[in-house]
């Protein structure tokens, strides 16, 4: 096996009374998809946060790529992509100007011939390319969410809840687009309430808590069980 | 439904804090004004009566001397006020308060207390109109921007709606409650209207009601305006710029603009050149020839060829035929300046069909007596006084002024033929012809506001199906 | 990354068509205040000049007319006729004290409309003379003049307050900063950006524009004067960008912003003034008018009842007027004697008004610190020519040329006097006592105002800068890790 891109080592984080994660341990290896499952409160949020670095742990180590988020964020970030449940870009600029503005953000150069190249790779229909954003569906916005990713070449990306309000279609094409990242090599790691899609996509599914790692299921695993049982049982285990 | 709404958005009010914060500072601001501007009212009656009384006691006890040295003596009037000054002193720092009657001249009001100030105080000092007219909208805004909008960005007007709550007992209830709560700022001035009622000597019950009713009617477009544009944008944050930008256009901008192009559209020349107007019109050769037509027309009449052969002394004659050759001249010139300020007045009534703040303020001032117009009835009648003060003086001086050996002098019972003057505002009816437009302003504004919010009831059933 | 950033926030506004409007708002407002103030401006220079050209007219119509008036023997009432001094002294002087507005006056008209700008010398009691004034509408005095100032001090606020309240909040809450941060951009150049190009565009065209009208049609207008304005403009609107930042700092919704802000702006602009201005009156209030009128009458009551007593200590302060002690029982001589003697009494009265004045304009030089709009306005209307200081010197002035005229007239009627020339001589009824007008006293306007005191711009400077510190600090807690404001969506 290979070294993980993402490596969560016994995480913990308090806000107030409430600790939210309590000793979480976690990781997701290159080209490898990690579905992480768990209740509202379990702390899949936090943790995104920790990830991100918007939040600092209280204990425990986060590396991305071998970098501690902690230590140098802007490096860490470098490392990583983020597409969140609604994807935030800005309204009045189009698909391609949006794209072109986060990315050289990140100091990525390319011609507009190269991002329009992306933004058909992640299927985005021609037509909108030129078009404002406040015209777009939500898998639209989540296309041009993966081409920031695809341009900034992640070695990591994290999803937040990425197929809910999708349509079954879109939901698929979505499924599509996040396996081919997989084989190019990015390790993924989804945060969801969409058994369907985990048993699906994932290589591994880890189901979280009250912010402890309750079970993980490898590929093969899956195949075989009923997510949706293994899944309450656990959560039921946790209540 | 109001009681309902009101317990809720108590509860909100109370959670927030600002609104209470901004309320609490409102008032404490009105009762300052309210206070200073008593004050200073009572110190400007006082000062007009104690003056007069020592003017008119100057007059009585200035000794034997020709009626005509009496005339350019002169006296001082003052201009009085009303006790709804106290609420809105209007344009009384901008304009003369006292006026010298004297012989020949027509003189203007004298001392603008604008003219002893800093130029800081431009900026306004606290009045009771400055706070009703201009803080209260914003409060109303601030307190009321969010009424609709956030309810429906939270989510929970679709509910209330879905509930089954009346669209139109929704937004009347939450428009009732601004108003409500706008209408606690004006129970301090209802207050002192109906102190100034039982104590003044000269009541105005009329000016009174109007005003309070004129202030209520503003208040009510504000907060028709607020609740209104809460319902019809779609969030908080929009209702709030675009409110908040109608305040700054309505109360700010566009009354100065508007005067400015009323004073462009109707100028007015300099005070200097109408002075030399007065000097050159007057004192011309056709007087001259006039005075000496009249001479020899006198002469005729009586059949004599000598002004000393004439039953009277023709000296006080004389004057007395000046004098209205000059008035004749004064009327037209000072009807013309006055044609042109009325112009100037009249345009920019007609702006507050763009800004309710217009009307309100023209009809405050106007019910305050505080306003050109009235500032005009005073000098309109001092005038006349000062014409009643000149036929009586040179008459005296016709009829008795050839009885005496040499030098005519009259005494007290001549000065007390002439009656003090006591100006006071006629009733406020008679008024009503200049603020046609102004009226008709505010009542357009509410009638255009109660259709809008018909229109904004309208899309709220709409949402409710959708 | 700079350029990148300025470029598509400027591209984010210019599809909102914000720039189009703002540029057209602010070239509209610029060429209104303008117009509106340099015309106000040029009508008292008008009637400045006119006064002069009337003072000359008389001064060549005398001089054209004395032949005629020299080999004359008509019956001349000395009340009407040029040629003799009283006549002059007291009915006919065509002699004009002047204030002209600067080049730099449609700056701000502040008292301008209200403070006399020329006066009508006569001999007579200088109470009756300062207080002539232009009779307008009183309505447009109380609304005041739309000026420059007034778009800088009122409306540059509300334009800015109205397009920065929303930077950054918008961003946080719409959640693109966050993707932002992820990218490597910071929320610190954020905010620093937004606000830079928004107040620029507001700010910058506006300066330009009123600028470029100052220079181009107030032909006299100096290089100090024209970086001074733009140096007030632009440290107050530091003031409000600075306030703006801080408020945005508080990473709170857009709404809440805007309320916030509009509320500072009411408080800084509209209320603090106005409360300033009525604890200024309170402390020291401006002596009643109307008993000055009662004062005046009485001393010129008590004057005239005393007037041989009156014109006995007149000569006693002036001995040189009563050589060979002839003019005792002479008409104007008295009349000029009382009316000094009304002057002085009420000297004591125009102290009171004056100290007053005084007292109120040394709170207000402290109390204007209470809000940087008072700041502006003040050193606006000084640097406009039409404040107090100026005016101060210019009343100054004309105390002085009244002065200088009653001495002159006193002088010139006691020579007459002692010459006999005011007695009919032969073949004519009165002898010419004043042959060239030009020997009257004349107002010199060029009077020396008082250098403008920018210390006021120093505090407004500090203010911005402390907001901004503040403000920084709390944005760079946003770009910090572990701070929850960012996380809220």
């Amino acid at each position: 096996m290979t070294t993980p891109v993402i490596q969560i080592n016994n995480l913990q984080k308090r806000f107030g009374e409430y600790q939210a994660l309590q000793g979480l341990n976690l990781s997701v290896h290159q080209g490898e998809i990690l579905a992480l499952l768990g209740p509202n409160g379990a702390g899949k949020t936090t943790t995104i946060n920790c990830l991100l670095g918007f939040l600092q742990p209280d204990a425990g180590e986060i590396t991305i790529a071998g970098i501690n988020p902690q230590h140098d964020v802007v490096t860490a970030r470098q490392q990583l992509a983020y597409i969140p449940e609604q994807v935030a870009l800005y309204p009045r600029l189009s698909g391609l100007e949006n794209l072109a503005y986060f990315s050289k953000m990140a100091s990525i150069e390319k011609t507009d011939e190269a991002f329009r190249t992306l933004l058909s790779e992640v299927k985005l229909p021609s037509h909108a390319v030129d078009k404002p954003v406040a015209t777009y569906s939500k898998g639209m916005r989540q296309k041009v969410g993966i081409a920031i990713a695809l341009a900034k070449q992640a070695k990591a990306l994290i999803l937040d809840e990425p197929t809910s309000g999708l349509d079954p279609s879109a939901s698929h094409e979505f499924s599509q687009l996040i396996q081919s990242l997989a084989k190019q090599g990015v390790a993924i790691l989804m945060a969801t309430h969409d058994l369907y899609r985990a048993q699906e996509d994932a290589h591994r599914v880890a189901i979280i808590n009250q912010g402890q790692l309750v079970d993980t299921l490898v590929y093969e695993q899956l195949q075989e069980v009923q997510l949706e049982s293994v899944y309450l049982k656990h959560i039921k285990v946790g209540v | 439904m109001f009681q309902t709404t009101l317990k809720k958005e108590w509860l909100d009010t109370q959670r927030q804090g600002q609104a209470l914060w901004l309320g609490g500072i409102a008032i404490l601001l009105l009762l300052l004004a309210c206070l200073t501007g008593f004050k200073s009212h009572q110190n400007y009656q006082q000062a007009v009566t104690e003056v007069s009384q020592s003017e008119q006691l100057r007059w009585l006890n200035q000794g034997e001397k020709g009626p005509h040295s009496a005339a350019h003596y002169g006296i001082y009037v003052v201009k009085p006020t009303t006790p709804l000054a106290a609420l809105d002193a209007g344009l009384q720092a901008y304009q003369g308060n006292v006026l010298r009657l004297e012989a020949h001249i027509r003189n203007d009001s004298m001392f603008r207390s604008a003219q002893d100030i800093l130029p800081m105080s431009r900026f306004g000092s606290l009045s009771p109109a400055f706070v009703l007219q201009v803080l209260l909208p914003l409060l109303i805004i601030l307190i009321g921007y969010p009424l609709l909008a956030r309810e429906r960005e939270q989510g929970t007007l679709k509910q209330l709606l879905a509930s089954g709550a009346s669209p139109a007992k929704l937004f009347i209830a939450k428009c009732a409650l601004l108003f409500a709560i706008s209408c606690l700022f004006l129970l301090p001035v209802a207050l002192f209207l109906l102190y100034s009622q039982v104590t003044s000597t000269e009541p105005h019950t009329l000016r009174s009601g109007l005003f309070l009713l004129f202030y209520l009617v503003y208040l009510l477009l504000w907060s028709l305006l607020t609740t209104t544009l809460s319902s019809l944008l779609p969030t908080a944050r929009r209702a709030l710029v675009a409110l908040l930008t109608i305040w700054a256009l309505t109360t700010l901008l566009l009354p100065k603009l508007a005067m400015n192009i009323a004073t462009t559209i109707h100028p007015q020349g300099s005070g200097q050149a109408f002075q030399a107007k007065l000097e050159s019109e007057v004192y011309t050769e056709a007087r001259v020839e006039a005075i000496a037509k009249f001479k020899q027309q006198t002469l005729t009449q009586y059949g004599v060829s000598n002004v000393e052969d004439l039953p009277f002394d023709y000296a006080g004659a004389q004057l007395q035929f000046g004098e209205q050759y000059a008035d004749k001249i004064f009327d037209r010139l000072f009807s013309a300046r006055l044609a042109q300020l009325e112009a100037q007045s009249q345009s920019y009534q007609l702006a507050g069909m763009l800004t309710p703040f217009i009307a309100i303020q023209t009809l405050s001032m106007a019910t305050a007596a505080s306003d050109f117009t009235h500032q005009q009835a005073f000098e309109n009648a001092a005038e006349q006084h000062r014409r009643l003060m000149q036929e009586v003086l040179n008459f005296n001086q016709r009829d008795h002024g050839h009885k005496a050996d040499g030098h005519y002098t009259a005494g007290e019972e001549l000065w007390q033929q002439i009656p003090k003057f006591a100006f006071q505002y006629p009733n406020f009816i008679r008024y009503l012809p200049h603020y046609v437009i102004s009226l008709f302003s505010l009542s357009f504004w509410l009638i255009a506001l109660v259709l809008l919010s018909f229109f904004a009831i309208k899309k709220l059933r709409l949402e409710e199906q959708r | 990354m700079k350029r990148l950033m300025l470029a598509t926030e400027f591209k984010n506004l210019w599809r909102e068509k914000l720039v189009l409007a703002l540029f057209v708002t602010t070239t509209m407002l610029a060429l209104v205040a303008f117009f509106n103030a340099h015309y106000f401006a040029k009508k008292q220079h008008d009637v400045v000049l006119a006064a002069q050209q009337m003072q000359q007219q008389a001064i060549q119509d005398a001089k054209a007319g004395l032949p005629e008036r020299l080999a004359s023997t008509a019956d001349y009432k000395w009340w009407e006729d040029p040629y003799d001094l009283r006549g002059q002294a007291f009915y006919l002087m065509q002699n004009y004290a002047t204030k002209a507005p600067l080049a730099t006056s449609p700056i701000a008209t502040g008292q301008a409309d209200v403070l006399p700008y020329y006066f009508k010398m006569l001999i007579k009691e200088k109470q009756h003379i300062v207080h002539q004034y232009d009779y307008v509408h009183p309505l447009s005095l109380l609304l005041g003049q739309f000026d420059l100032s007034f778009v800088i001090v009122y409306l540059l606020p509300l334009l800015i307050i109205g397009i920065c309240f929303n930077a950054l909040a918008s961003e946080r809450q719409g959640g693109q900063l966050r993707l932002l941060m992820l990218q490597g951009g910071s929320a610190t150049r954020l905010l620093t950006y937004q606000l830079l190009l928004r107040s620029a565009l507001l700010v910058l065209p506006f300066l330009s524009i009123s600028s470029l009208l100052l220079v181009t049609i107030r032909e006299q207008l100096g290089v100090i004067e024209l970086l001074s304005y733009n140096l007030i403009a632009l440290c107050y609107s530091g003031f409000w960008i600075a306030l703006t930042a801080w408020v945005n700092s508080r990473a709170k919704s857009a709404a809440n912003n805007a309320a916030t802000l509009v509320t500072c702006w009411l408080a800084l602009v509209i209320v603090v003034p106005a409360l300033v201005n009525t604890s200024i009156a309170l402390l020291d209030p401006t002596p009643s008018r109307i008993h000055y009128i009662d004062s005046l009458r009485a001393a010129s009551d008590d004057a005239q009842k005393a007037s041989e007593k009156t014109l006995a200590q007149y000569f006693q302060d002036h001995p040189e007027l009563a050589k060979n002690g002839s003019g005792s029982s002479d008409y104007a001589t008295k009349k000029i004697a009382t009316i000094n003697s009304v002057e002085r009494a009420m000297a004591a009265e125009d102290l009171r008004f004056l100290t007053a004045q005084q007292a109120q304009q040394h709170n207000a030089q402290k109390l204007q610190y209470l809000s940087p709009a008072l700041i502006a306005q003040t050193l606006l209307v000084d640097l406009a020519g039409n404040g107090l200081a100026r005016h101060h010197a210019f009343m100054e002035e004309v105390e002085a040329h009244h002065q200088a005229l009653q001495g002159f007239f006193a002088n010139e009627i006691a020579k007459a006097n002692q010459r006999g020339d005011f007695a009919p001589c032969e073949g004519c009824s009165a002898k010419p006592t004043l042959t060239d007008l030009a020997d009257i006293p004349q107002f010199s306007s060029d009077f020396v105002t008082p250098e403008n005191n920018y210390t006021p711009l120093i505090w407004l400077l500090l203010l911005a800068v402390g907001l901004l510190l503040i403000a920084k600090r709390r944005v760079n807690k946003i770009d910090s890790a572990n701070n929850k404001e960012v996380l809220v969506v």
